[in-house]
């Protein structure tokens, strides 16, 4: 185990998570108490750069998750509060003492805390409070911090929302969906390929949102992420500053039965511009016939840390259309195209090269829900263009057997491959997965996924992967 | 069992109503249908079975009351309440006279009301049996709906029946497809203010406050009747959009361990992720036609990978290894113009692919300002400015905020970040 969340951070979630357990076990009868566990395993090899499949990368890997849920803490039925957490353990067997002492930071072991959060809902009639180790899902994207939120439901629709805590930051949780780079705060690599402290980072927030309307959506978010402290290495790196401030506005609307239109946006003060732009509008005039089109527009950007951000301002933006043909609930067709485009200057060279390189592609497919609990479905997907070409033949489907004990999955498929840039991984791949499933009580399942896969590259691959679940309510 | 008579007592029947209900070969109840753009949900509420002739319109014509045959409505708090009259009740009016059903007006023998049921049946005709005959009239199959309902609370604020279960003045036997609300019926009134709007007003729910989604007839999931929910096939990659409207709405059916499961990379759902998905990730990567920092959020989750695989030489500073996988004309010489194989045109069109090999330390080793003394265990530069146009325009204000990724490359002294400062 070679990188924790701060410790402080550590420390409170465990305190607040001592103290209630402590409190509940006064009122235990009354209070819900949930323990829930994720034990995923999985095993394969994969061929590394030198094709030598003698030595290939061995994946040997278990995650426990265990959570402790408790709910209805003020014993009343109303589940006004409640406490709910993650505990994640991870071990790669598969990662021989050679190979970590070669890569810096290359572990067998990591551990983190997901989630560990109290909440209070509704509070007086208008206040949720949310307190300790919670991810925010806002308009701009997602945050893990330790720390505080507050949302206030005002009697005319338009809610208020405030944030503070310091991020939380580790190598297996859900964070700022920027990608985090190495030589950031964010990232457990200091610039010169070291481990090193990771630097305490504030997360503020706050935003305006609608409730209480059914058929309005609208999410107006502030947020910002700033490194506390002078800093690593001032003299060298300079002192710290804003690592992300942004606006994000998320919206949604329906206009008429089958009709909604939907709009996101997102401005990176840093950068000075919108880094993020989301568009759609899905209609269904008849129960059979359903039209979407969608527009995304990308400007990849990082960490204010990151020189990246220097050389990331040409966007990529996105197109998507949809039609689905419904014969019923139950069972609908689908076909859609989509381009994407990417951009380059052209201004730099006397050579010849697309200021816009396009990338194109196309699917159909069909899914058949046959009630209560079996589906199969097809997909058709190919793309080409920028990155190469691809094609995905995929023919998929489930079902379960005696009253839902036994599931299970299959899926088949045939994929065409051509890398523009890696010619050896050229060819044709089938595969097929087949995931059984057994709910041996209501409190626990148990999965197993198989998958076979053969290219020319390797004919035979395989992987097998086994989750087993529990769900307790004490 | 002798055959019934359906006489009509004292209730003098319209002409219209006479004819059609003389009419019944060939009648088919489940036919009425309103039209409306969908139906409830299977799942919500469960596949029926309503063997019997029935006409509301002609009762309601009589201007009979629906409380004069639902008569425990009133008094119905469960979604599990059957609610509907008995034999019995219907003999209030219908006087049925077994002995001679063609007396009755009109005519009322026991195939009248139960449909397919063969009241000749005696067990005698060799020809017949018990399963090829239906000897007993067929049983009303009318699952309890996964829902909690309450009829006497409707009731007592005086909402009319018609509100919920449409102009039944129009239809025979109801049944979900033409009497039952959907659910923007009831978020009609159920916005909050006259009505609670939390979706567990009316869907079941567990301790924790989270709706049950799995029943025996299926999953629940949203349509995308009402919001732009639906969770169909596209909804996996479409699904950012509603959590960022509102996050709490998605918290109605999913414990934060639902999002971790994906968003923490451990998952793999195999809709995303293809047996051999290693070997092929590399173009949807490139592409970004998988957004692959939704779940994988540090550097680290690829680079560990690309360096145990050998992808990227564990020593990824020297020419040799950039030159060695990317194509010629990858880095070009002093002096010399990019050609199109330049890596700085892949680095704009998608410099997230590049992370999943490159740090920093591989950028400054050519575009640094420092030179000789740019330190990070590097040697040297090539002070190659990779800033774009119009860049002075907006680097005092990302200086101000955070002078970090100035200092990587520039000295504090360097002339250059003057006009930043």
């Amino acid at each position: 185990m070679n990188y924790l969340p701060p410790g402080y951070a550590l420390r409170v979630i465990l305190l607040l998570m001592g103290i209630i357990c402590a409190s509940s076990v006064g009122i235990a009868s009354a209070v819900e108490v949930q323990v829930t566990s994720r034990t995923m395993g999985d095993i394969y090899s994969h061929l590394r750069a030198n094709w030598d499949d003698s030595d290939p990368i061995r994946r040997q890997r278990i995650h426990q998750l265990l959570g402790l849920n408790l709910f209805d803490l003020t014993s009343d039925k109303t589940n006004q509060v409640y406490f709910v957490s993650n505990l994640r353990i991870d071990a790669d067997f598969g990662v021989s003492v050679a190979e970590q002492e070669q890569i810096e930071g290359l572990s067998q072991t990591d551990f983190a805390l997901l989630y560990g959060y109290l909440n209070v809902h509704q509070w007086l009639g208008f206040l949720d409070i949310r307190l300790g180790r919670q991810y925010e899902i806002d308009a701009i994207d997602m945050v893990l911090y330790d720390g505080i939120r507050l949302r206030a439901y005002s009697p005319w629709y338009v809610g208020a929302e405030a944030l503070a805590g310091l991020e939380a930051t580790h190598r297996v949780g859900p964070t700022v969906s920027s990608h985090t780079l190495d030589g950031t705060p964010g990232g457990p690599l200091l610039l010169e390929g070291k481990y090193g402290e990771v630097e305490p980072r504030l997360v503020v927030g706050g935003g305006l949102f609608l409730h209480h309307l059914p058929y309005t959506q609208f999410d107006l978010s502030y947020r910002r992420i700033q490194t506390l402290g002078e800093g690593v290495d001032p003299e060298v790196l300079g002192k710290p500053g804003i690592n992300q401030e942004r606006f994000g506005v998320a919206a949604s609307q329906r206009i008429m039965e089958g009709l909604f239109i939907n709009a996101g946006a997102s401005y990176d003060l840093f950068l000075g511009g919108v880094n993020e732009l989301l568009a759609g509008i899905r209609y269904r005039p008849t129960f059979s016939l359903e039209t979407e089109f969608k527009y995304h527009y990308l400007l990849p950007s990082f960490d204010a840390d990151s020189i990246w951000n220097v050389f990331s301002w040409r966007p990529m933006d996105r197109t998507e259309q949809r039609v689905r043909i419904y014969g019923s609930e139950d069972f609908w067709v689908y076909g859609g195209a989509y381009q994407s485009f990417f951009r380059a200057d052209d201004s730099v060279t006397e050579e010849d090269i697309d200021a816009v390189v396009e990338d194109l592609g196309f699917s159909m497919g069909s899914v058949l829900r046959i009630q209560p609990d079996s589906y199969v479905r097809t997909d058709l997907n190919t793309e080409f263009g920028y990155g190469g070409r691809q094609t995905f033949l995929d023919v998929g489907g489930g079902t379960t057997f005696r009253s839902g004990m036994f599931g299970l999955d299959g899926r088949l498929l045939m994929i065409f491959f051509e890398d523009e840039q890696q010619s050896r991984l050229n060819g044709t791949m089938l595969g097929a997965q087949v995931e059984g499933t057994w709910f041996f009580t209501k409190q626990g399942k148990l999965s197993l996924l198989v998958e076979e896969a053969s290219s020319e590259l390797q004919p035979h691959w395989l992987r097998v992967l086994a989750v087993l679940d529990f769900n307790f309510w004490m | 069992m002798g055959a019934l008579v359906l006489t009509l007592g004292g209730f003098v029947v319209a002409e219209e109503a006479q004819v059609r209900v003389q009419a019944w070969d060939g009648y088919n109840p489940h036919i009425t249908k309103v039209h409306r753009h969908h139906e409830p949900s299977p799942v919500v509420i469960p596949p029926q079975d309503i063997p019997i002739r029935f006409f509301h319109d002609v009762h309601l014509a009589e201007e009979i009351e629906c409380e004069d045959c639902h008569e425990d409505i009133a008094d119905s708090v469960r979604a599990s309440d059957r609610n509907l009259p008995g034999g019995e009740l219907c003999t209030l009016c219908h006087m049925i006279d077994e002995d001679d059903p063609e007396q009755a007006e009109p005519p009322a023998a026991c195939e009248t009301c139960h449909l397919q049921y063969d009241g000749s049946y005696t067990g005698d005709d060799p020809h017949e049996s018990p399963e090829t005959v239906m000897y007993k009239p067929a049983p009303l199959i009318l699952p309890t709906a996964n829902l909690k309902f309450n009829h006497k609370v409707h009731i007592d604020h005086e909402i009319p029946c018609a509100n919920c279960h449409g102009n039944m003045d129009t239809i025979a036997v109801a049944n979900h497809e033409n009497s039952l609300p959907v659910m923007g019926t009831c978020i009609t009134c159920h916005t909050g203010e006259e009505a609670p709007d939390e979706c567990a007003t009316c869907h079941l729910a567990n301790a924790s406050g989270r709706l049950v989604t799995q029943f025996e007839e299926g999953e629940m999931v949203p349509h995308g009747y009402y919001r732009n929910d639906g969770h169909d096939e596209d909804f996996l990659e479409s699904h950012a959009q509603v959590a960022r409207e509102d996050e709490a709405y998605c918290a109605n059916c999913h414990a934060p361990d639902f999002c971790v499961d994906c968003h923490n990379g451990v998952a793999k759902p195999t809709q995303i992720h293809p047996a051999n998905w290693i070997l092929i990730h590399s173009i949807s990567a490139r592409k970004n036609s998988l957004e692959c920092s939704s779940c994988h959020k540090q550097q680290d989750f690829c680079l560990d990978c690309h360096r145990r695989s050998g992808v990227v030489d564990l020593d990824p500073y020297q020419d040799k290894s950039v030159l060695a996988f990317h194509p010629k004309g990858w880095v070009n010489g002093p002096g010399s113009l990019p050609t199109a194989t330049h890596h700085m045109f892949e680095a704009q069109r998608n410099i997230r692919a590049c992370a999943s090999c490159h740090e920093e330390r591989t950028c400054l080793k050519c575009h640094s300002a420092q030179g000789s003394e740019l330190g990070y265990g590097l040697t040297s530069a090539r002070k190659i400015n990779p800033h774009p146009p119009n860049f002075a325009r907006r680097c005092k204000s990302m200086f101000s905020m955070n002078q970090r990724s100035c200092l990587k490359c520039h000295s504090p002294a360097d002339p250059n970040l003057l006009g930043c400062r």
